[in-house]
């Protein structure tokens, strides 16, 4: 997995590529920094480049979403598409956290 | 209904005719009157007995719809410890059970991965008490050295460095102590950081066995959800057509029965027919009756008016009564009638 921040006016985008599995926890510790520091309210997580998700990838989104509860942020969900959408709709993710 | 007798029962044997007509006369009416009785007999036996066909068919089509309910009904569902289970339903439950077992991945997943960020943060909470003990060793070694530095002046001094021989003696005993205690507190988090690399050892273990079992990537899940929408749509889709059919059957099922009961209704005009042979029949009797008793009598016109009278009596049923009247010249006198025929008669 990798990620890039990008600081909108209004709102902080952090676009992940690649495919988010367990062996990812460590880098996607820096994803959930980038969270809860961010300068806006809102942040989106674009995930219209990551191609495979598995059961350890939205555990670690849902607690992504956990810490930018605790920090104050609103986390939301974009480009979700292909098996990405179908883990997300099977897992329900989309009830918990607003998909885009 | 009382039956017509027959010609030879009401004339109590009979007189030699004396005419060769009247002998053809009796014989044609005597002849007509038999085989008017046999006709209505057989007429009412055969059409008896269609009527009880067309009832039993009409009952064994009822039977068999409701047979065709109970069938659909039993594929349509199993029973388990006494429960009546809905097969369409069957779907709806697994996936429901494909969605707990999921969530109950992702609640583990996400506890797997918040416990290891956990023990992380634990991990280098543990590196900066090392670091701080690293520090205390490093001062007391200087203290060490102090007090040892301390013991070899109050040696150059002395008896006047006797007191500040004890205080670098306890100096000494005291650094050494602390790096006893340094020792000691060493191994406690070497143990420590081993327990904590252990638990993410086994969370990485765990990790790694459920993606063998394709938990983890969810694949199998996501597949077997679609299978499973695609049997429930299937199944949903065969029930309606069943249940089409079921109703198309009951529909045309009823639609036979009504159409066999009025058959049967329709059969019961056969009654009618039965009454019109009986009047005619009673009406030939009559003069039958009159030319075997009054043979000399046929030509004389106030003996004839009275057998029209006799004949027009005899038939209680209207419609044969009124065609007799008209063609036997007692049209006046019908049309004088005022009581309506017996119910009896003509109802049926």
């Amino acid at each position: 997995m990798d990620f890039k921040v990008v600081t909108k006016p209004d709102t902080t985008s952090i676009e992940l590529s690649g495919v988010l599995t367990f062996d990812d926890h460590e880098r996607f510790k820096a994803v959930v920094e980038a969270i809860t520091v961010a300068e806006s309210d809102g942040v989106e997580l674009d995930l219209t480049g990551m191609k495979m998700i598995d059961s350890a990838g939205i555990g670690m989104l849902l607690l992504a979403n956990d810490r930018a509860g605790k920090a104050g942020k609103t986390l939301a969900l974009r480009g979700v598409t292909g098996h990405v959408a179908k883990v997300v709709e099977l897992s329900k993710v989309d009830q918990i956290i607003k998909v885009l | 209904m009382s039956a017509i007798p027959k010609f030879e029962e009401v004339s109590g044997g009979r007189a030699e005719p004396r005419t060769a007509f009247a002998r053809l006369l009796l014989g044609t009416i005597e002849s007509a009157n038999g085989i008017l009785c046999d006709t209505a007999e057989d007429v009412e036996a055969q059409t008896g007995r269609l009527s009880a066909l067309f009832r039993s068919l009409t009952e064994n089509t009822d039977s068999q719809t409701n047979r065709l309910g109970d069938l659909v009904g039993q594929i349509a569902s199993v029973e388990h410890n006494g429960e009546t289970i809905d097969l369409v339903s069957f779907p709806t439950i697994l996936q429901q059970s494909l969605t707990e077992v999921t969530e109950r991945i992702l609640v583990l997943s996400k506890q797997g991965v918040s416990l290891i960020y956990s023990l992380d943060e634990i991990i280098g909470e543990i590196d900066e008490v090392n670091s701080c003990i690293t520090e205390i060793e490093a001062i007391n070694k200087q203290t060490r050295l102090l007090s040892l530095n301390a013991q070899i002046e109050a040696a150059r001094a002395g008896s006047a460095g006797g007191g500040f021989q004890i205080v670098s003696t306890e100096m000494h005993e005291l650094s050494r102590r602390i790096d006893a205690l340094s020792e000691r507190m060493r191994a406690s988090i070497t143990k420590v950081t081993e327990s904590v690399q252990e638990v993410i050892g086994s969370i990485r273990t765990e990790y790694q066995e459920l993606s063998e079992i394709g938990a983890m990537d969810l694949t199998s899940h996501i597949d077997a959800k679609e299978q499973l929408e695609v049997l429930l749509k299937a199944l949903i889709s065969r029930n309606e057509s069943i249940q089409q059919t079921l109703g198309d059957s009951t529909e045309t099922s009823r639609m036979i029965g009504d159409e066999i009961r009025e058959v049967v209704v329709a059969m019961q005009f056969q009654d009618r027919m039965r009454q019109r042979s009986d009047a005619i029949v009673a009406a030939f009797g009559k003069v039958a009756e009159f030319m075997e008793t009054c043979p000399d009598l046929v030509a004389d016109e106030a003996s004839c008016q009275s057998l029209t009278t006799t004949i027009l009596d005899t038939i209680t049923l209207s419609e044969v009564r009124q065609v007799f009247a008209r063609n036997l010249g007692g049209a006046e006198a019908e049309q004088d009638r005022s009581s309506p025929p017996s119910p009896s008669i003509e109802l049926f």
